[in-house]
Order: structure tokens, then C-alpha cells, then sequence
């Protein structure tokens, strides 16, 4: 490469010199002199001056230079004007020049100095006595050329206008030399008219409160029509709600957390969970209950299977309840995982539980924490590296995975009505369609191997951090990308920059808490929305998605709400029974994760509700509903019904013509979300075997395919490894690498490749060549990196069966990956 | 319900679940053939590229090869090769040509190597022609590499990148040849100079001499300096520093007062206890070298643009204590080679079979067989002590400027 490149350079340098040169000319005045527009004459005649903003000028040699070395002034000749040089930047000040004609239909010009709309020069048509193009400096001392194309303006009379009405911060102008050309001019460091624009930096957001109580704010935030916002509780009632969750009658879990952000001494934990409940249907709460008080650094929160799921590192316990009426421990907490890390980045650690479709509970993790997670006692061959990733822990088998790796800090996952995981982030690109398997840019650091067998595949890649091992995995080549096809800062000076000033484009980078509404009392449009926190923005952006291949594109749409008030910042949602949602409102002037102790105000929290119309709220226990009944609710479109059904299905079981019943809804169900709704149920009450997924995987709809094989391969990795060589085993591959071959839906083939990770790295071949067959799925978002996600363990444990499927594939990116892996391969082993 | 269920219950499950996997009579194709191991694939890799005519499978191919021998000086050449390059250097593809090429260099093309120290020490050529072929050079592990550098160390057009190449090289001759031109380097080329000469101890025996002697100015070894000195644990050297510099003061453990102390120095300027202008001067100084701020500095630490700068105990704190938090991203690493260099910088990933290590000055290719350890340390790539060897006005300018909510003009001459 590098040779190359040195003779590209030569042979480059010898081909110049035949760009056409445009000739310069300079606008003379009516009777025919050359006019004073680039001061050389050292005055500033043919110009008329307003206010004393421009005393002095021009300005003779590069002052600016000798000031500040890193912006010369670049001044064409010896005089220009300086704003800054003579009276700095609180003056202020109108250039005017004499009229002339444009006869060419290029110009040039140079401009320094201030960005603002106040700190400008401007062409005036005499006709229409309005601008023909203005332009701003760039921040900068250094005048560049500007380019602008006048075609259309030839034969008009026009002026100059040099502006200066900014004092402060950058509130000066630079300007020298405006000429014609008769061609586009090639300018060294020239910038069209056209970038510049692109290039302008946003206006400050004007947010006209900040510090309202509860009930103020409330009646401040900007809904749409037909929505009201109800102050559900505030401080003093609740502080620093950091996490919640809701239970079978709908009550809300929050937990304070009171700690952050650094956890305490052992034993003097100062967090709380607490929970709320409107039992006279104002929607406001009228009963608050203290169910646990000492809790160290609370960060994550869910009820279910008898008990409470509490995140708080370096543990995740759980809590059991058995008086569910008046809410209190039962039981000592149960530490299920340790080696949380809660040293690094407190802002993100274990957070935003939520049950899956699939009976998990799903977790998120942030990229800075470094965490070494086992059970307790858990030496660190039983230990799983995190950090950025969504995790899920199974509430009953006990086992813990990483669903999906990489990211940033997310903070909120959320399932849609196809059990697809929609999660946002922060600095990187906010919107995340994240599948299992899947391995996602990160805002830092590597990509670390996940589950046993890739890390005994990467051993040489072990990092320390002092007790801790991070096994790197350098091999994934290319990151999956954002989901969404935009982001909410503004500017290109990325993510930081775009704070404060980002209105237009749906308020910062930074965002919390993820919501796919899927309740029934709200608008249709809004069924099936992205619900996320923007903290800069002090609102609630909604994206949406669009399928696309095997996955989907996430669209911006109108943001739903903003508070109007600069220390809101929404940290998640739930919808409750009746379809309306409630937000916790983390209430701080600072936005920013802060390791000082002092950094945060303790002392105010809020959770709202917002209602659409006149909707009540009704009440409801499900946990007494009989085991039929919960079958049928199973099937709700109410999502909030249908999604506790299911967990307390999953804690009851089901028998055998119960589970007939579910199995017969999933064939014979009118669309795709039915059908998942009772495969789901079916296989938490009982996992769903091979004998009974032949009709599944036959079945006409794609989602019913692909989740049969995702629920199919959860129990996979706990197969003994006899019993992988078995006849009946290897069949169940063959079956798998047809499917993979003639299925056709880029979702199966998705399916299939997560699937195939949960296979040992040696049986995988058949399928692998398969699917790598498929050149249709060489642009698709997912695939071909899923497919290498999928190939790799095999390339390397095998190389000959790398050759076989770089042979095989048709996906000109995976092949590039096979030949790196292997050539890599060669290498390492040479070491 | 009873707390979480019985464990028992549901391995009985998860057995009858998996059971008719395995009884599941499905179609099957079997697998079969020679397997080879890891040292026989780039051979059959070759074997690939020989027989096809598909012109994208073997661009496909190339470019993996090349990504996976990036970092890797040199490759043993696959049998077959010539056979390749024979044939692929007069493809139609120029992209192929060239990575043809570049291969060809990787497996050892001496024909590549004579030409490309030819342009190295061509004065008349190109300076950016003249370090790509350097970093080619550098990369292919050419045996005549540090003699080649050494003569260019009095080259005005890329002494930069020789001085820093010469890190490499465990050569007796080097810190003369780089003290000796010392004084007529650019302030980056010095810091070139003090960063290849802190490396090693036995570059940082002459330097810490030439302090001693006033040859190179003790205000020279900064703080990043001095850290990497202390870094090569070497008893000599950091005598010797003790002798330059005085001892080396560990922070104060007591961070609050120590915040609180710098804070009261800092508003006993008064109101406005700095000039902004003066104390970019200052960042331009200390901290741009790693620190973006308004779009301006390096990258190696993050981005302070949006960070908390509005609070000066915050600022403080990060100044004073980079340690306290640091996120593992910019925690450093100190890696020995087995010639003896020391490396402090951040993993920023690896390429090939090589680790990519930014350091104050550079990026850092170290091939992994030439590692003898690799130490994450608990500190921060940022020294400690940046503060102390201010004079108290410009810490007052600088934490000034640093709170600022824009970029100020430079001061006035």
C-alpha cells in the first residue's frame, strides 16, 4: 500500500498544471476605476463607515499572526480588515461600499472572525435593496476564501456590506478582497458558500424555566393535543428515582438512589425502594409504602417470581415477598451475581430490568464499568467479562449470558410487539435495534469474547485489570452500526458540541429510559413508538421503526413532550393496565454524570403520568386471575396485560391441554404479534422442544420461524458435548443448514446466524456455507456481520473449513474476513 | 409462590426440553476431508487466489490478507506466492496490483526494500513520499533500518519521524546523534527528541546527563517526561532525576484539602482571578498536546470540550487527582520490549499481530513477540503534578480559561 501511494503522489505531481485558471476581476465603479475592495490603497475610500466599530482601518500586515500564531490572518496584500486588531470585540459597526455591476459569474471573497448572523458581510441588491448571500466568519482569525457562484446575478447593480453588531465572545469580523472571476476559481483553503452554511453553527436553545416544583412543571411541559401530564408524586415523597417498575396491580416500584454515585461503606447504604399506588383514581398517588431501606447503590429494578430483582452493584439480588398487600422482605436478600463493578463509572452500571418475551430478565451495562460477573464464589474460569452490553439472567435455570455486546452506556431496553430489543445510548448514535449474538460499535475500548468457548479461543488475548481478566476479541472487523437513520444533536462538530443547541434536531446526544408504547388508550400513531429520555433537551423523543431487510431503520418523529425546563431528565417509562405512561424524573441542574459527592441535589425527584382524553384508571390485580384466564389475557393486544400474564404463567406452569391451547394459537392466530404472544407464553410455562417445533418452523410467517429458533437454541449451550455427536444431533444440523439454504427471509437467516453461535464452532459448517450463500444479504444491515460473527470460531478452529466456505460465499465483505482471519492465523501461529 | 423456584425442578425440564433435539430425525450432509492447522492456511489461501478467475473473490481475498498482516513486519512467503504475483501484478484491477504489491514487500521482496530506501534518502524527493516509504520500511522490518535513520537524524525534512522511528532500536550511537543536533530542533521535533530518548534507560542515562550539563534545558523534561522516566524503573536513572529535578512528590492523599487548597489560591486572585486569553496560552502548553478543547488539541485524552468546566472543583479534582476516576479507556499501559524500551500509552486496539499504543506523541506499533510485559497500571495516562510546575498566576489563568464557555483570542504581544 504504502508503495503505491508513493507513486500515485509522483505520478500526480506530474499530471497537475492543466486546470484551467480563472482570470480575476476587479468591480470598478460606474465611471470605470477599480474600486477599494481589498484596501491596498490603505484607507477606506469607496467605503462609507457607520458606528466605530471599523476606527483605524485597514489594518496593515499579518497582526493577527504575531497576536496568535495559530490563526494568521491570510490577508490578501498588505491591508485588510481586522475587526479584533484595533478595539477588540465591543464595538460596533457598518461597512458600506460603492455600488457596482456584477459582470462575472464567480466571486471570491475573503472572511475571518465571528460566527454569528451579527458578524457578517453581505452583497445588497440595489434593485431589491435585500442580500444576494451573506456569510459569517468561522471562528477563526484566519480569513479563508469564500466561493460563490453569481450566474444568476449577472447585470445587477449591488454593494458590500461589512457588519460588526456583536460585542463579546467572538464579536468582531475579518474581511479583505472581494473579486469576480471568469470560471470557478481553485483557491487554496477556499470554502463554498454552500458548506458554509451546512457548516453554521446552531442558534443557543432558549428554555425558558428551570427549578419548577413538581406540580408547576407539570402544567408547563408542551403535549400534544388530548394528552394531560399529572404530577403523580414529587419531593418530598420521592428523591432520586433511578429506577422502577410496576407490579400485577399495577402499582409502581421506584428505587432511590440516594448513594450514587459512589456506593458506601458496607452497612450504611442509604437507598430505598418504595411503592406508590393511586388507589382513588385522581392519578395521583395517595399510598406510599417503604419496603426496604440500607440498600447500597441501587441502579436497577424488577418484581416478579415471588419476589424483588434489585440491581446494586456489585450485586444482583433478589428479595423475596410473600404479604404482596402490604409490601415488605420476607426474606434476606439473596445475593444471584456478583462482580459488578462500582468504582468506574456509576452512572452505568446494571440497569433498566425488564422481562423478556422470552422469560428473561434483560439488563443493560455501560462501557467504563469494568465488570467480572459470576455467582458468588465463582472462580474466574465461571466468570463473564461486561462491559457495554445487554445481559439477561434467567429467573428460574439461574444462568447468565450476554445477549448482545457493545454500545455505549445504554440506559434502557424495551421489547416490541415481534420481542425485537430496542435500546438508546449516548455520544454514539442514540437508536438501537440490538440482536442476540450482535456485536455493536462501542464508544470505547474492544470487544471482549463472550461465553466460554471464545474466550478459550482468544486466551492469548487476556488483559488484566487487577483481579479481572478481559479476553479481547479483535476479530470482529466491522462493527454493526445505529439502527436510526439520524441523531438528535445538531452541528458537525459531534455530539458535546451539539449541547444547549440542539432544539431543531430533538435536544442532545444524550438520552434515558426506552419505551415501545404498545398500550391501547393512546392514539394508534403512537402504538409501536420509540419512547426515549433526552436529558439535554429536557424532552421525550419518539423515533420510529421501518423493516428493512432483517432488521429495521429508525425514522425521527415529532418529539412527543418537553418540559420547558432545564433540570428535567427523564430516566424510563412504563405503561400501566390502562394504557397510560408514567416517567421517572431524575430533577437535577447538573446533567452530567459527577463523581462529587456534592455533584447532585439530593433533595427532589418526580414521577408523572401522562393520560390521553379522559381515560381512568382501573384497577386491577392480575396475580388472582385463574390460570385460564391469564391464557386469555396472554393474548391482549393490551400489551401490559399480556406481558404480566405471561410472567405469571411462567412462575405458575401450565398442563398439558393448556399448552395445547397456546401451541394452537400460534398456527392458527390471524397476524404475526398473536401467534408470538402465545409461542412466548407457551415456552416460559415450558420450553419449547424440537418434537413440538416441526409445524413451527414450517409455518408461513417468518417471525413465528425465527422466534422458534431462538427459543430453540436457548438451552443449547448447557448440552452436554457427547451428547452434540449423537445421530439424532447431527440430523437436527442438517435440518438447520436446509433452513438456512432455502428460507426466504432475511429474518430467518438472522435468526439462524444467532442461533448458529450457540453451536460449538465445529459443527457450524454446513449452515455457515449455507448461508454465506446468500449474495442477496451482501448490503443488509445485520447479515453479513452476523455471519462472521457466526464464522469465525469456525475458520479458526478449522482452517480448511475457512477455504470451504470462502470458497462458498458470495458475500464479498465475509470473504475479505475469512482470507484476514486466516491470514492472521498464519501469523499468529509463526509467533 | 415461594421465593425463586427449586433449581431441581427446572434441570428436569430443561433435560426433557433438549431431549428431542437430539431425537430429532432431520435430513443430514456430513462433513469430510483433509483439516489443516493454522500453519498450513495462508498456503491454502494461496491456493485460492491461484486457481480462481474471479476477479472479486480475489480482491476480496488480497484485501484480507492485507488487513491481516497490518502491524506484521514480515510473513514467510506462502509456496505458491510467485506464482500469485506473477500473474495478479499484471491484473486489470489496479487495487489488486497494488496489493499485490504490498504483499510481495511483507514476504520480503528485496526489489521493494532497495527502492524504497532509495526514495527514504532521496532529499531531493518528496517529504511526504519519503516518511510513507520510512513507515514502509519501518513495517517490513528492514534489517539496514536504524542505520538508515540515523543518517537522516540531521535531515530537516523528516527528522521527526527518524528520531521517533529510533525508539526502535536498542543503538549505543543514537542519544549522541540526537543530543548533538538538539539544539536546532523545532519545539515538536524536541519533543520527539525527549520522547524516544526517555524510551529506554540507556538513551535516558545521556539526556538526564545533557540536563545536568545544560545542554538541554531542565524546564524541557515536562511532566509526561518525567513519568516516563519513572516508568523505566530504573534505579540510575531516577538518581539522576532526583538529581536534576529534586524527588518526585506523590499526591497528597487528602484530595479534599488539596481542592480546597488550590481553590483558595485560586480566588485569592481575586473576582476574576485569571485572563483567559493568558491562560490559553498556558493550555497550548500543558494540555493541548493530549486534550481537545473548542476544537483545538490532540487525542489522546478525552475530548473537555463538554465536560463539567463551569465547576471549578471539578476541574480541580480531574487536574489535581487524574487518578481518582479515570475511565479504563485512559488508563495507561506500560509495555516493555524485550530490547529494552518502556511504552506508556493507551491500548488503543491491534492490528495484525500488533498492538497499537497511543502515547503522548505518537502511535505505537509493537509487534506482540516483541513484548516482554504488559502492565495496566492504576493511573491515568494524564501525570499527576501538571499543576505544580506552574507559576501560581498562570494556574489561576489556566483554570480561568478552562471555565470559560468559548475559545478567547491568544494574548496580545
Amino acid at each position: 500500500m504504502k508503495i503505491r501511494q508513493t507513486v500515485l503522489a509522483v505520478s500526480l505531481g506530474l499530471g497537475f498544471g492543466t486546470v484551467i485558471q480563472a482570470e480575476v476581476v476587479r468591480p470598478k465603479a460606474k465611471d470605470g476605476r477599480v474600486l477599494n475592495l481589498n484596501f491596498e490603497t490603505g484607507d477606506l475610500r469607496d467605503w462609507k463607515t457607520e458606528g466605530d466599530a471599523f476606527d483605524g482601518q485597514p489594518v496593515r500586515g499579518d497582526t493577527a499572526a504575531v497576536r496568535r500564531g495559530d490563526q494568521p490572518a491570510r490577508q490578501e496584500g498588505e491591508y485588510w480588515i481586522g475587526g479584533y486588531e484595533r478595539h477588540g470585540d465591543d464595538r460596533r459597526g457598518v461597512l458600506t461600499s460603492e455600488t457596482f455591476r456584477i459582470t462575472q459569474p464567480w466571486a471570491s471573497l475573503r472572511v475571518g472572525g465571528g460566527p454569528w448572523p451579527t458578524t457578517r458581510v453581505e452583497l445588497i441588491d440595489v434593485g431589491t435593496q435585500k442580500p444576494i448571500f451573506q456569510v459569517s466568519g468561522m471562528e477563526s482569525e484566519t480569513m479563508r476564501p469564500v466561493v460563490v457562484e453569481l450566474k444568476e446575478h449577472q447585470g445587477k447593480d449591488v454593494f458590500l456590506r461589512v457588519v460588526d453588531q456583536q460585542v463579546g465572545h467572538w464579536g468582531h469580523i475579518n474581511f479583505d478582497e472581494f473579486v469576480f472571476h471568469t470560471a470557478k476559481p481553485e483557491l487554496a483553503n477556499s470554502v463554498s458558500l454552500a458548506d458554509l452554511k451546512k457548516n453554521a453553527p446552531p442558534p443557543a436553545d432558549d428554555v425558558p424555566f428551570a427549578g419548577l416544583t413538581a406540580d408547576e412543571a407539570a402544567r408547563q411541559a408542551t403535549l400534544p393535543a388530548g394528552f394531560r401530564m399529572h404530577a403523580f408524586a414529587g419531593e418530598p415523597d420521592i428523591v432520586q428515582p433511578i429506577a422502577f417498575c410496576d407490579d400485577d396491580r399495577g402499582r409502581l416500584w421506584v428505587a432511590e438512589g440516594l448513594c450514587y454515585p459512589k456506593r458506601r461503606e458496607e452497612g450504611k447504604g442509604i437507598d430505598r425502594i418504595l411503592v406508590f399506588e393511586d388507589t382513588d383514581g385522581d392519578h395521583r398517588f395517595d399510598k406510599r409504602t417503604v419496603f426496604m431501606e440500607g440498600l447500597n447503590l441501587v441502579s436497577g429494578l424488577e418484581v416478579g417470581f415471588g419476589g424483588v430483582w434489585i440491581g446494586a452493584a456489585p450485586n444482583l439480588m433478589f428479595v423475596p415477598v410473600t404479604d404482596w398487600d402490604n409490601p415488605k422482605p420476607s426474606g434476606e436478600a439473596r445475593v444471584l451475581l456478583d462482580g459488578w463493578d462500582y468504582a468506574a463509572d456509576t452512572h452505568e452500571t446494571l440497569n433498566t430490568f425488564n422481562w423478556g418475551p422470552d422469560g428473561w430478565l434483560y439488563g443493560c451495562h455501560g462501557v467504563f464499568c469494568p465488570s467480572w460477573v459470576g455467582k458468588p464464589g465463582a472462580g474466574p474460569a465461571e466468570r463473564q467479562w461486561v462491559d457495554c452490553a445487554v445481559w439477561r439472567y434467567h429467573p428460574v435455570r439461574h444462568t447468565f449470558e450476554i445477549f448482545s455486546e457493545g454500545g455505549s452506556n445504554p440506559w434502557g431496553i424495551d421489547f416490541d410487539e415481534r420481542g425485537q430489543l430496542w435500546a438508546e445510548m449516548c455520544v454514539i448514535p442514540h437508536l438501537w435495534n440490538l440482536v442476540q449474538g450482535g456485536r455493536y460499535e462501542r464508544q470505547g475500548g474492544e470487544h471482549y469474547a463472550v461465553g466460554a468457548a471464545e474466550v478459550r479461543r482468544n486466551q492469548r488475548h487476556q488483559q488484566k485489570f487487577g483481579n479481572r481478566t478481559k479476553t479481547l476479541f479483535p476479530y470482529f472487523y466491522e462493527d454493526i452500526k445505529t439502527t436510526g437513520d439520524h441523531v438528535h444533536y445538531a452541528g458537525n462538530k459531534g455530539p458535546h458540541a451539539g449541547n444547549g443547541r440542539s432544539d431543531e434536531m430533538g435536544g442532545g446526544h444524550a438520552h434515558a429510559g426506552m419505551m415501545v408504547y404498545l398500550g391501547t388508550s393512546w392514539p394508534e400513531k403512537y402504538r409501536g413508538g420509540l419512547f426515549m429520555g433526552n436529558i439535554h433537551g429536557q424532552r421525550i423523543n419518539v423515533d420510529l421503526a421501518v423493516e428493512k431487510g432483517s432488521g429495521y431503520t429508525g425514522i425521527h418523529s415529532p418529539d412527543f413532550l418537553n418540559f420547558n425546563d432545564r433540570w428535567s431528565q427523564v430516566l424510563n417509562f412504563r405503561y400501566d393496565p390502562d394504557g397510560s405512561v408514567y416517567f421517572i424524573d431524575w430533577y437535577d441542574k447538573n446533567q452530567c454524570h459527577h463523581n462529587n459527592m456534592d455533584g447532585h441535589d439530593r433533595g427532589n425527584g418526580r414521577i408523572y403520568k401522562v393520560v390521553y382524553g379522559d381515560q381512568k384508571k382501573t384497577r386491577v390485580d392480575l396475580a388472582r386471575a385463574g390460570t385460564d384466564e391469564l391464557i386469555r389475557l396472554v393474548g391482549s393486544k393490551n400489551e401490559w396485560m399480556s406481558r404480566h400474564a405471561r410472567r405469571l404463567l411462567q412462575e405458575r406452569g401450565v398442563d398439558d391441554a393448556q399448552r395445547e391451547t397456546l401451541a394452537s394459537q400460534v398456527m392458527t392466530a390471524s397476524d404475526t404479534a398473536a401467534r408470538l404472544r402465545a409461542m412466548w407464553a407457551m415456552h416460559v410455562a415450558r420450553p419449547l422442544a424440537m418434537a413440538e417445533a416441526g409445524p413451527f418452523l414450517g409455518h408461513e410467517d417468518a417471525w413465528v420461524r425465527s422466534w422458534t429458533l431462538q427459543l430453540l437454541g436457548e438451552l443449547l449451550p448447557s448440552l452436554p458435548e457427547d451428547r452434540w455427536e449423537s445421530d439424532g444431533m447431527e440430523r437436527a444440523l442438517g435440518g438447520l443448514a436446509n433452513l438456512a439454504r432455502e428460507d426466504g427471509s432475511p429474518v430467518v437467516r438472522r435468526h439462524v446466524a444467532s442461533l448458529l453461535q450457540r453451536i460449538p464452532a465445529g459443527k457450524r459448517l454446513e449452515t455457515l456455507v449455507a448461508l454465506v450463500g446468500h449474495g442477496e444479504d451482501a448490503t443488509d444491515h445485520n447479515l453479513p456481520l452476523l455471519y462472521w460473527s457466526a464464522a469465525e470460531g469456525t475458520v479458526v478452529e478449522d482452517a480448511d473449513a475457512g477455504v470451504e466456505l470462502l470458497k462458498a460465499c458470495r458475500i464479498p465483505k465475509v470473504r475479505e474476513f475469512i482470507a484476514r482471519r486466516l491470514a492472521a492465523l498464519t501469523v499468529a501461529k509463526a509467533e | 409462590m415461594e421465593g425463586v423456584m427449586d433449581m431441581k425442578q427446572w434441570i428436569s425440564r430443561t433435560m426433557t426440553a433438549l431431549a428431542p433435539w437430539v431425537a430429532a430425525g432431520m435430513l443430514t450432509q456430513g462433513t469430510s476431508g483433509l483439516r489443516a492447522g493454522p500453519a498450513e492456511a495462508l498456503g491454502r489461501l494461496t491456493a485460492v487466489l491461484v486457481e480462481t478467475e474471479d476477479a472479486q473473490l480475489q480482491l476480496d481475498i488480497l484485501r484480507g490478507m492485507s488487513a491481516g498482516f497490518r502491524g506484521q513486519q514480515r510473513v514467510t512467503m506462502p509456496a505458491g506466492w510467485d506464482g500469485v504475483e506473477q500473474r495478479l501484478s499484471a491484473s486489470a484491477n489496479a487495487e489488486v496490483r497494488t496489493l499485490v504489491q504490498t504483499l510481495s514487500l511483507t514476504f520480503g521482496s528485496q526489489k521493494a526494500m532497495d527502492s524504497l530506501r532509495r526514495i527514504a534518502r532521496d532529499a531531493q524527493a518528496e517529504a511526504g513520499a519519503r516518511r510513507a516509504a520510512l513507515e514502509s520500511l519501518m513495517s517490513a522490518k528492514d534489517p539496514q533500518m536504524s542505520a538508515l535513520l540515523q543518517g537522516l537524524v540531521t535531515d530537516g525534512a523528516v527528522r521527526g519521524m527518524a528520531i521517533r522511528m529510533l525508539a526502535a532500536f536498542d543503538e549505543a550511537k543514537t542519544p549522541g546523534l540526537i543530543l548533538g543536533e538538539y539544539a536546532r530542533l523545532a519545539a515538536a521535533e524536541r519533543r520527539d527528541a525527549l520522547g524516544t530518548l526517555a524510551s529506554r534507560a540507556s538513551f535516558a542515562q545521556p539526556l538526564l546527563a545533557a540536563v545536568a550539563s545544560g545542554k538541554v534545558a531542565r524546564t524541557d523534561l515536562t511532566a509526561e517526561v518525567l513519568r516516563q522516566l519513572k516508568n523505566l524503573k530504573n534505579a540510575e536513572v531516577d538518581r539522576m532525576v532526583g538529581e536534576v529535578w529534586g524527588v518526585m512528590r506523590d499526591t497528597s492523599p487528602d484530595m479534599a484539602r488539596e481542592v480546597q487548597r488550590y481553590k483558595a489560591l485560586y480566588w485569592k486572585g481575586g473576582s476574576t482571578p485569571g485572563d483567559a486569553s493568558r491562560g490559553r496560552l498556558v493550555y497550548n502548553q500543558v494540555c493541548a498536546q493530549c486534550h481537545r478543547l473548542f476544537d483545538f488539541g490532540g487525542a489522546v485524552g478525552p475530548d473537555i470540550t463538554g465536560a463539567n468546566r463551569t465547576d471549578v472543583d471539578y476541574l480541580l479534582e480531574n487536574i489535581l487527582y487524574p487518578n481518582a476516576v479515570i475511565p479504563n479507556e485512559y488508563r495507561q499501559t506500560l509495555i516493555e520490549t524485550r530490547d529494552g524500551r518502556v511504552i506508556s500509552g493507551i491500548v488503543k486496539g491491534q492490528e495484525g499481530g500488533s498492538l497499537l499504543v497511543q502515547t503522548a506523541n505518537e502511535v505505537v506499533r509493537v509487534t506482540f513477540t516483541d513484548i516482554e510485559s504488559r502492565e495496566q497500571a492504576e493511573n491515568s495516562m494524564m501525570p499527576e503534578g501538571l499543576i505544580a510546575q506552574l507559576e501560581e498566576q498562570q494556574f489561576r489563568d489556566l483554570v480561568y480559561y478552562l471555565s470559560r464557555p468559548g475559545q478567547v483570542p491568544l494574548p496580545s504581544p
